[in-house]
């Protein structure tokens, strides 16, 4: 994380305005050494936690509410950012946007606010959808996972599984006592994860969507949607038999929600080929920009968004974008990543780099493993 | 009277001089070369050197295979840029002649592949032609002695089969395509300038013929017994011109930025920025940075992207926020009559239903 964290400096620009947008993405950057929530013993504790809540620039005043009324939380919040973006950059690195903006740095009274990837968050195109799902998918996973783990005082374990929707796995169980089990173990609290990410994310886009009518909140309110739909949708049951020699006599099952990488692998998906342009104006719901399409209403599993995506492919500041300019690239490639592609057709440049390997590894009695370092020369291509 | 006629012949030299790429021209011109009156026909040819029209009158049963080596360069150009800003409007359809020229002389990257492919397209057009008999100049090429078939203990008996005369082909390219590019600079004060525009243009005619040489394939064919390999013959043939396009475009879009240095009366070719790779004899050079193509700028050659064909594919080349430059497209919504529910009837006819399908163009604005 690290490596990301300096990365994410150096594209930022220093900007001195007060007005700063609400990003909640930048709990990424919250540490375990300045956010510390002591836990709560004495009344004057809830002045202490808002407090602290205060601090945490970016958040909404629903999500300040939610932050005071349980502090503990938010690590778990800002560890799921974090390995969202990353997933989100592993997803998009051979693409002409690498999951990756020109932020911009605010000075505030609690010290920096840097507007992580803000511009492409709020610009309502098909990028800004696709994070705008995977954030809301990374609330829920953490926050079930911290139930799970017991790390959250708020919630535990499921107690009622069989009211979750789940795939059933099949076990290889024989067919005769298939459907008799009995729920054990410690089922995944999904339906407590979505209803907090439910609220921490739709409440306010609701409420200004009222206020405003601005198709945005309602396209971003869809979108969080489809992050929570995502986990939703794939539960799975796990079962374990214990009879006599293994026989499946008794079966324990508890639900299990699904990997995150697996979550975001299923979310690029839906970015790549079920994404749905809308109408700029909505008075309830979204509209299909497609004119022949638009009784059909938006399902779960289909992206929102509203304007088109700019190419990515020169910088530009002030729509945060930084361009593809000395990215790296395959040269022998069709794909998205070939050099032709991802250079806009401006060509590459070619760098020969020296990389060492180990090689000739030998086995020598007893035990160790003996190397030769190796220089190769590899050609590294960067676009123009 | 006099002096006007000298002014004419002034401007008729200087014409030529400033075009390296006119040759291509050929490509489009309709009338036949008629090989009875080589004079006459190789002044008729607009845009041909000085060089290159005595190269013609000494060779004219060698100008139709250079012509169709215009064409296929011409065509292969268009084939690999046509999703491009830059979609390789080579050839005014209405005057015939190259009107691109302007920026091509700037030693862009554009001009880099143009110079390539055409140098390769008339090598390998030549070649082929020479294989097929075509010209009496050349033919076969056997030169390449059966010396691999005695290592190889497989095959007992190897006969030699017709080779593709690749050196004459590059010879004539080499004759012919950078005659264009050797000729004696007149103008003092830019005579380092253009010197230069003429070692980067030779540099990658012959990466272009460099390039056709290392996609030279060998091919056998086997007749032994119920097809066993007790008798092999063996050819070295060139691919498909395509391929040959497609490798050229690799080049293109590798190309390396150079200066041109002057080292013991000599010019060089070094590279712009000493941190990338040096190129080699197959790379394509080149000297100005191209521009971008989006508006259109006529007196340099450059038609804009104005009205162009575009998709709606993010990733894609011809992407539209990418080829419109952010201008903006418009949609078109075309009905076609197409054929559908196409059944068989025996015996033999297909019946099909028409019907209606709507296809939807966008273009640039």
């Amino acid at each position: 994380m690290q490596k990301h964290v300096v990365q994410f400096i150096l594209f930022a620009i220093f900007v001195n305005t007060q007005e700063i947008p609400y990003n909640w993405l930048t709990l990424a950057f919250v540490g375990n050494s300045e956010y510390q929530p002591r836990p709560h013993y004495q009344s004057f504790d809830k002045e202490h936690f808002k407090d602290l809540c205060r601090r945490l620039d970016g958040l909404n005043t629903i999500q300040q509410t939610m932050c005071a009324e349980n502090p503990f939380a938010i690590p778990f919040i800002a560890r799921g950012v974090r390995e969202a973006i990353r997933e989100c950059e592993t997803k998009f690195t051979m693409e002409r946007w690498n999951c990756s903006s020109r932020d911009e740095v605010t000075e505030t009274k609690h010290g920096k606010f840097q507007d992580i990837l803000g511009k492409t968050f709020r610009s309502g195109n098909k990028e800004a959808a696709f994070l705008t799902a995977l954030m809301s998918a990374s609330i829920v996973h953490s926050i079930t996972k911290g139930c799970n783990t017991g790390n959250l005082t708020d919630c535990g374990c499921d107690s009622k599984p069989g009211m979750q929707r789940y795939i059933a796995e099949n076990d290889g169980s024989t067919a005769l006592n298939r459907d008799q089990f009995s729920w054990g173990g410690c089922s995944d609290n999904v339906p407590y994860g979505l209803r907090y990410a439910r609220r921490f994310l739709d409440d306010f886009d609701q409420k200004e969507f009222e206020e405003t009518k601005n198709v945005i909140n309602l396209v971003r309110k869809h979108n969080n949607f489809v992050g929570r739909e995502a986990i939703a949708q794939n539960i799975r049951r796990q079962c374990r038999c214990h009879g006599v020699s293994g026989s499946c006599e008794f079966k324990t099952c508890w639900l299990q929600m699904p990997k995150f990488a697996q979550v975001s692998d299923l979310l690029k998906k839906r970015y790549d080929h079920f994404s749905v342009q809308v109408t700029r104006k909505a008075t309830k719901r979204l509209r299909r920009k497609e004119r022949s399409e638009r009784k059909i209403p938006l399902r779960g599993n289909e992206m929102a968004f509203v304007h088109r995506s700019p190419s990515y492919c020169e910088r530009n500041d002030t729509a945060g974008i930084l361009g593809t300019t000395g990215r790296e690239c395959l040269h022998n490639s069709y794909n998205s990543e070939s050099c032709d592609l991802l250079c806009c057709g401006r060509g590459y440049n070619t760098r020969l780099e020296v990389r060492e390997t180990q090689c000739e590894c030998k086995f020598v009695w007893c035990c160790e493993v003996k190397c030769k370092t190796c220089t190769e020369e590899v050609a590294v291509h960067t676009c123009k | 009277m006099t002096r006007l006629y000298l002014f004419f012949i002034v401007l008729l030299i200087a014409a030529q001089v400033c075009n390296s790429l006119s040759w291509l021209s050929l490509a489009l011109a309709s009338n036949n070369i008629e090989k009875e009156k080589p004079g006459n026909t190789c002044k008729s040819i607009k845009g041909l050197t000085r060089r290159q029209i005595r190269f013609c009158k000494k060779n004219i049963d060698l100008m139709e295979s250079v012509k169709n080596g215009a064409l296929a360069a011409h065509g292969e150009c268009q084939f690999q840029f046509h999703k491009r800003r830059w979609n390789c409007t080579l050839i005014d359809p209405l005057t015939h002649e190259v009107i691109t020229d302007v920026f091509l002389n700037e030693n862009t990257r554009e001009s880099a592949f143009v110079h390539a492919i055409s140098s390769a397209a008339v090598a390998y057009k030549v070649t082929r032609d020479c294989a097929r008999g075509v010209s009496e100049r050349c033919g076969c090429d056997y030169s390449k002695t059966e010396t691999s078939s005695s290592a190889t203990s497989r095959s007992s008996y190897m006969y030699q089969g017709c080779s593709d005369n690749i050196k004459y082909g590059i010879g004539v390219s080499k004759e012919f395509v950078d005659a264009a590019d050797r000729r004696p600079v007149k103008n003092d004060t830019n005579k380092t300038i253009e010197e230069n525009v003429h070692v980067i243009n030779l540099h990658n005619n012959q990466a272009g013929r460099k390039v056709l040489e290392n996609s030279l394939r060998r091919e056998c064919k086997c007749h032994g017994m119920s097809g066993s390999c007790e008798m092999k013959t063996c050819w070295d043939a060139l691919p498909s011109f395509r391929e040959i396009g497609m490798n050229i475009k690799d080049k293109f879009d590798g190309a390396a930025e150079v200066k041109v240095i002057q080292e013991d009366e000599k010019s060089k070719i070094i590279q712009k920025n000493s941190q990338f790779k040096r190129h080699t004899s197959a790379d394509l050079v080149y000297m100005t940075p191209s521009p971008d193509f989006c508006e259109a700028d006529i007196k340099r050659g450059i038609l804009g992207t104005k009205g162009r064909q575009c998709t709606q594919s993010p990733n894609a080349i011809d992407d539209c926020t990418l080829l419109c430059c952010g201008r903006g497209f418009i949609k078109k919504v075309e009905i076609i009559e197409d054929k559908c529910n196409c059944k068989f009837h025996y015996c033999c006819r297909v019946e099909c239903e028409p019907c209606r399908k709507r296809i939807e163009k966008f273009f640039c604005l």
